[in-house]
């Protein structure tokens, strides 16, 4: 159902020609600037109103119209074209609605068919209009191979996506040529993108190495978001959904147009707000973006856009997974729909809701884009950017606090108990209906001796971040392009955890946390640990992490009429550097510079026009990430010795055919990850710190899409992984205050390394190693196999469309509980491959309508997610991957897991002006 | 390399500027407003729910944490009895507890603790290893043969443990003696008993003693005076074989209590033997359940003990007594009924017709306050309704005070001038006091330090109006 087609635009024909005669009219429409062929573009015959065609696969059409009748071209997210008809109407180039995209282009690095040698697929404006529906932003890519996206917990924005068997830390996200991954841990929290739906005008997927020039973690892929921008027709919208769970949208988009002077201006808002289909998940959201776009000259075109989506959400945990015997208990202690019950419900003494579980975010991305067209073989596009993060999520800290969450991280049971201060144990829980009583921790808080035992805090998470972002491109010869650019970020991301509510107490002393430091600079001890906090004061950590990031890069292509090849390469100085002001006085940690690079190279041969072939190759080395860097990030300024550069090489073939009624595009990549550091964190604050462990990915992909009539068309995508873990890996344990720990679990530097050299400090260190043995372990979290399938009909004139998808989802691994492992070289503690969840497919239909009412076209929308209401499990997480179960059987009970959503809809309403 | 960016950057760092939040100044320049403070006060009985035996296992473990000998047989007498008594004391010990449990209080916080006293110190031998040749040992026992070389030795019979001592195959001269102290400080009627066997009698040879001025250095036996604890029974028999247990009597020992102001004392069983001489003194004796009581009291009784979170020193022992007078109708009612029941008897029109206000000190239950209105005051016949101003209020002022002592004697019959070495003092806040002779408004608050200086005797030494730092210090003749 994926369209292939691209972005970017232009030019006008003009008809002189007229005849009364019935003649066939021939030719090809593509986008100005690509060059891609466009697909599905509507022909409609002004004389009549009624559409005569659309374009095929290749972009082409033919059909029969008296001659020189008006034909009018329209295509979602391009300015519609009249033309006379004529026999041969040659090739229609066509020009995207929007200005200053094609600047967007060069930063962005957006790929093209048959061109450039990756693995791609595009996500047009029209399937974003018409299948997103109440989905999660990443689910729209669901259906293209590699791709896994789930909802987790269920919570609005709380959904991830993995790309061949890589978690988001491994795939590039830009948006508009401008990284989001996260500075600290290189991933994306896509709650803090909420109503990115709103603004995306296209996305385009690029698995495996991808083609951004600049240095990014995308050795699973790369998303590459182009957002609207200024619309060059004067005009707005209004639209409206609603959906299941009393889901609501309301948005406009109001523009300009190009002004005689070169100024136009573009406005979108909406507000988004719903109770969330899992149980106490309510969420409000309130989307803007502004585009403010100058053309100075046919030189210098300056562009400014900024966005945001302020939002509060209720959770359900993505960690408080459960066995499959606790969600049937739901069912049968409460009669509530057990795949909607969200563990940490309940109320407190007021009777009202609560959740513990809350996040809210506001993350303004604002961004000056300027182009520069030097001379007709050279140009500079440059992006200043800055990103404003505000937010963060609420949790429990305190005597209760791991029994807060909804259930256990280790076994899968739903948490039942609190302890109180008297040191009773008492049922948390309500017989019947498994709601929480949360009157019993506000009364225990009133009663107990020193403070409130637990307090709901809020985990901020703010960043200030600036980066400047150039690339200077320019033709050497005919076939000879060169670029090269620069990429400098600066980062600085709030760390801090505050009471929000004491939740019935006066105060509360964070005995958890300053209690086990037995050192301290600042105030004296004593005082500092039993310091008592009030709302607003901080617990936890209080800590500023910085990165300095200093990269160059450059590309050179060599290009014919049937070849095109790349070679590119970019170095990159990484400086990590951290204050702490919780554990510290104001103190920075000791600065480290990771020097990290990649080279790439790759190559197309057109055979002819309906085949291509590609390969590319290349070599990552990455930086570690904050979180490998430092042995405690949030307690302490310690540092790990052992933080190396995570390598990865890729290699990947492509095949690709196009004719007129079928393309289709076949790629084989094989992508070995070396030398991954991975931190976890078990429930007593200790952190393990795991080295040089490597991985395998390698499969095959196929997609296709068949148009035998011009309003049918069948989309196909088929794709079989074989990801594995491939070694053993060392590891070594911290404490919370980051120092490294022996079996027995004591500091293994009680008196600290004052005096010692560095090798001794090493020698020792490496005493003090536990064996992690992962080889042939399967990857989990993301189905190895899928495989999709969907038909569109169009009808009426192409002005009802029906569509039906089907989405098949096997070979899904659950992912895997580290243990805590025996600090032993001798005694290696084996994994064996997680429980393998069900094999599910899933089946969404979606229907449109396009009318007027007076002069306002309108567009009606329908979707219907998973229509026949099928159970499935989309997440889950295997407690005991230490004990070897013959693979695919497993034992359920030993296994976490998250339903994914029964059946949903929306009807969304839009009024164009 | 840094400063590089800012220069790249600058357009953005300027936003960004603007960006960072005051919340951030504040964190740097640590301003911290509103200090949170808690002193609720405590009640606890130690042992009872929920805590149960870990308000013990609390004391016990810092006790052995500590690291010494004193603080660890401590631990070890608590761990076993779970009562308090002169050997663990709660003033040192109880505070280890509130430290650890109330860890939040702020100073000023106070803690009343009630917990088991065992008044009676005795030994029953039954802790101590037994068998021949083994000497009496721990439990704060010395034992040392002045001329030879014998012990009093710890013996067990029928499963019971007794001290035993016999010249008997010495060879020799013996003068053995088995020394242990006893605190009569706190006792108001010290006895002294213990129980005794004679074997194989061939003379006496067993002498009780007390000192005053033994220090507790072998050493030091000789020199020390030693008085006779005379009027126990001794027998001086059986010849052959072993006499009976019995209970050698009962000694009083107030003549040694608070003796020199110290009321430790050390009481030696002295052993005088000769096996060379004739006839030969060999005689055995056995003793056993060696025991100061108290006639007065129980042998274990429940007692309270209130101890204040100070700045400097954490938790401490301090008998003051807080007693909080805003709006404690309660409170002043106490002084109304005192005044019914003392002044009143023979001049009824100190007291008001409802019953809830007196004129002689001046207390209103009804207000809760001290009026020191002239109107109000002329019902008391003393009351020098045409005195200057000045004296008038300074009448009322001593009134006032004694109004307060008189409370304190009531509500604290049992009081004494000095607990455990700690003077006792009450400290009444939030004491109204209302008007002037004039009845020109002036409501001020006070709070009141007064003193015990005997039985049910109290003496306000200080005011200090809320709110001021200046102590105004009282001294009232009788």
């Amino acid at each position: 159902m994926k369209r292939k087609l691209s972005f970017l635009f232009m030019a006008v024909l003009f008809s002189t020609l007229s005849s009364m005669a019935q003649i066939v009219v021939k030719g090809n429409v593509v986008d100005n600037e690509t060059n891609e062929p466009l697909i599905g573009v509507t022909i409609l015959n002004l004389q009549n109103k009624k559409a005569v065609g659309t374009t095929d696969l290749d972009g082409s059409f033919a059909f029969k119209v008296a001659e020189g009748t008006d034909l009018e071209f329209s295509y979602v997210g391009y300015e519609s074209q009249t033309v006379a008809a004529k026999a041969n109407l040659g090739t229609v180039s066509m020009k995207s609605s929007s200005i200053g995209l094609n600047d967007l282009v060069v930063t962005s690095s957006i790929a093209i068919r048959r061109k450039t040698p990756v693995a791609l697929s595009v996500v047009d404006p029209e399937a974003i209009e018409t299948k997103l529906g109440a989905q999660e932003f990443p689910e729209i890519l669901k259906s293209t191979p590699g791709v896994y996206a789930t909802k987790q917990g269920g919570g609005y924005g709380d959904s991830r996506i993995n790309l061949r068997g890589f978690t988001t830390e491994n795939i590039a996200v830009m948006i508009n040529g401008v990284p989001m991954n996260d500075m600290e841990w290189g991933g994306i929290y896509w709650s803090n993108f909420a109503g990115l739906s709103d603004v995306t005008r296209s996305m385009q997927v690029q698995r495996g190495l991808g083609a951004s020039m600049v240095s990014s973690p995308s050795v699973g892929g790369s998303i590459n978001i182009v957002t609207r921008s200024t619309d060059a027709k004067k005009g707005g919208s209004l639209s409206y959904s609603m959906g299941n769970d009393g889901m609501n949208k309301i948005g406009f988009s109001a523009s300009t147009g190009l002004s005689k002077n070169g100024w136009a201006m573009s406005v979108l808002g909406s507000k988004a707000w719903g109770n969330g289909y899992i149980m106490g998940t309510d969420y409000e959201a309130y989307t803007w973006f502004v585009n403010i776009s100058k053309i100075i000259n046919d030189a210098h075109q300056l562009s400014f856009t900024g966005f945001g989506s302020t939002q509060w959400h209720n959770q359900r945990n993505r960690n408080d997974m459960m066995i499959a015997s606790e969600w049937n208990r739901v069912n049968d202690a409460s009669g509530m729909d057990r795949y909607k019950f969200n563990p940490t419900y309940g109320y407190d003494e007021n009777g009202q809701v609560v959740n513990g579980n809350r996040n809210r975010y506001h993350k303004p991305q604002l961004s000056l884009n300027h182009s520069w067209t030097i001379d007709e073989k050279s140009s500079l596009s440059s992006s200043l950017y800055l990103s404003l993060g505000d937010g963060g999520g609420r949790r429990w800290r305190g005597t209760n606090s791991s029994n807060l969450y909804g259930a256990s991280s280790s076994t899968g049971y739903m948490t039942e108990t609190f302890t109180l201060w008297d040191g009773r144990v008492v049922d948390s829980r309500h017989q019947n209906t498994l709601y929480r009583d949360y009157a019993i921790l506000q009364q225990n808080n009133r009663e107990a001796l020193n403070g409130s035992e637990d307090v709901i805090t809020e985990s901020i998470n703010n960043h200030t971040w600036v980066g400047l972002l150039s690339t200077y491109n320019r033709d050497l010869t005919d076939r000879v392009k060169v670029y090269g650019g620069i990429d400098f970020r600066y980062y600085a991301g709030d760390h801090k955890e505050k009471i929000v509510d004491l939740f019935g107490g006066e105060y509360y002393i964070d005995k958890q946390y300053r209690g086990a430091h037995q050192e301290f600079e600042g105030e004296a001890l004593d005082a500092w640990q039993y310091k008592k906090l009030g709302v607003g004061d901080y617990v936890y950590r209080n800590n500023t992490a910085y990165v300095f990031q200093s990269g160059a890069f450059g590309q050179i292509e060599y290009n014919t009429e049937k070849l095109s090849s790349f070679v590119s390469g970019a170095l990159s100085n990484s400086r990590y550097w951290k204050v702490d002001r919780y554990y510290y006085d104001n103190t920075e940690a000791d600065a480290k510079n990771f020097l990290s690079g990649n080279i790439k190279g790759g190559a197309n041969y057109n055979l002819d026009a309906n085949n291509n072939v590609f390969f590319n190759t290349g070599y990552i080395s990455r930086a570690p990430y904050m979180r490998s860097y430092f042995t405690s990030v949030d307690q302490s300024n310690d540092i790990n010795r052992n933080a190396v550069n995570e390598k990865s090489f890729s290699f990947e073939l492509g095949y690709g055919f196009r004719t007129q009624m079928f393309s289709a595009n076949l790629n084989l990549y094989y992508t070995k990850w070396m030398d991954k550091t991975k931190v976890v964190k078990f429930d007593s604050d200790a952190y393990l710190n795991m080295e040089g462990l490597d991985a395998r990915h390698q499969g095959i992909e196929l997609d296709f899409v068949f148009k035998p009539t011009h309003n049918l068309e069948f989309t196909g995508m088929f794709s079989l992984g074989d990801w594995i873990w491939d070694s053993q890996t060392k590891a070594k344990l911290f404490n919370a205050e980051g120092e490294q720990l022996n079996n027995a679990g004591k500091p293994i530097f009680p008196n600290g390394t004052a005096g010692m050299t560095p090798d001794a400090i090493a020698n020792e260190s490496d005493k003090y190693i536990a064996i992690l043995d992962m080889k042939d372990v399967r990857v989990g979290g993301s189905a190895q196999t899928t495989f999709a399938l969907g038909a569109k009909y169009k009808m009426f004139e192409q002005k009802v469309t029906f569509g039906v998808d089907y989405n098949f989802y096997g070979r899904n691994y659950a992912d895997y509980v580290i243990s805590d492992p025996k600090i032993d070289t001798n005694t290696p503690t084996k994994y064996y491959t997680p429980w393998r969840m069900p094999a599910t497919g899933l089946f969404d239909l979606n229907a449109n309508y396009k009318f007027k009412i007076g002069n306002l076209n309108t567009m009606l929308y329908g979707n219907i997610q998973n229509i026949f209401n099928t159970e499935y499990i989309s997440d889950a997480k295997d407690y005991n991957a230490t004990t070897n179960i013959a693979e695919a059987k497993g034992n359920k009970n030993n296994v976490g897991v998250f339903y994914g959503f029964g059946r949903t809809y929306t009807i969304s309403l839009k009024l164009q002006f | 390399m840094r400063k590089n960016i800012f220069k790249l950057l600058g357009f953005a760092l300027i936003i960004s500027t603007v960006f960072s939040s005051c919340e951030d100044v504040n964190e740097k320049l640590g301003l911290d407003d509103n200090e949170i403070i808690d002193t609720r006060s405590i009640e606890h009985t130690l042992g009872a729910a929920p805590f149960g035996d870990k308000d013990y296992t609390v004391i016990v473990n810092q006790l052995r944490y500590n690291k010494n000998h004193e603080d660890s047989v401590m631990a070890t007498t608590l761990n076993s009895t779970k009562t308090f008594s002169v050997d663990v004391p709660a003033e040192y010990t109880i505070p280890f507890l509130l430290k650890d449990r109330y860890y939040s209080r702020d100073a000023g916080t106070t803690a009343k603790i009630k917990y088991k006293y065992k008044w009676t110190q005795d030994e029953t031998f039954e802790s101590m290893t037994a068998g021949t040749g083994v000497a009496v040992s721990g439990n704060g026992w010395i034992v040392k043969d002045l001329i030879g070389a014998i012990n009093w030795e710890a013996r067990s019979y029928n499963n019971n443990k007794y001290a035993q001592v016999s010249s008997f195959r010495s060879g020799g001269k013996n003068e053995v003696w088995m020394i242990r102290a006893f605190d009569l400080s706190k006792l108001t009627d010290p006895l002294f008993t213990f129980d005794l066997a004679v074997g194989n009698w061939t003379a006496d040879c067993l002498e009780i003693k007390i000192s005053e001025n033994f220090d507790g250095d072998t050493l030091h036996i000789s020199s020390s005076k030693w008085d006779d604890l005379k009027g126990f029974n001794i027998p001086s028999a059986p010849a052959s074989g072993y006499g009976a247990w019995a209970n050698a009597g009962v000694i009083d020992l107030n003549t040694y209590k608070d003796k020199e102001g110290k009321g430790k004392v050390y009481i030696a069983f002295k052993y005088s033997g000769d096996e060379t001489s004739t006839p030969k003194r060999t005689t055995t004796y056995q003793i056993d359940n060696v025991k100061v009581y108290d006639k007065e009291k129980p042998a274990i009784e429940e007692l309270t003990a209130q101890f204040i979170r100070t700045e400097k020193d954490g938790w401490v022992f301090n008998p003051t007594v807080v007693v909080e007078f805003k709006n404690n109708k309660t409170a002043y009612q106490q002084i109304v009924n005192y005044v019914a029941a003392h002044q009143g008897v023979d001049t009824p029109s100190l007291l008001d017709s409802r019953g809830n206000a007196e004129f002689y000190y001046g207390f209103s239950a009804y207000y809760a306050n001290v009026t020191y209105r002239d109107k109000d005051r002329v019902f008391d016949p003393s009351y020098p309704e045409s005195a200057p101003y000045q004296e008038k209020t300074k009448f009322m002022d001593k009134r006032t005070a004694e109004g307060l002592a008189a409370y304190l004697s009531v509500e604290y019959p049992n009081a004494t001038p000095e607990v455990s070495g700690i003077t006792q003092l009450a400290i009444i806040k939030g004491v109204l006091i209302y008007s002037d002779p004039s009845s020109s408004i002036q409501n001020q608050y006070f709070n009141y330090t007064l003193q015990c200086v005997g039985d049910k005797k109290w003496k306000a030494i200080s005011r200090q109006l809320e709110g001021s730092d200046v102590i105004e210090e009282l001294n009232y003749e009788d």
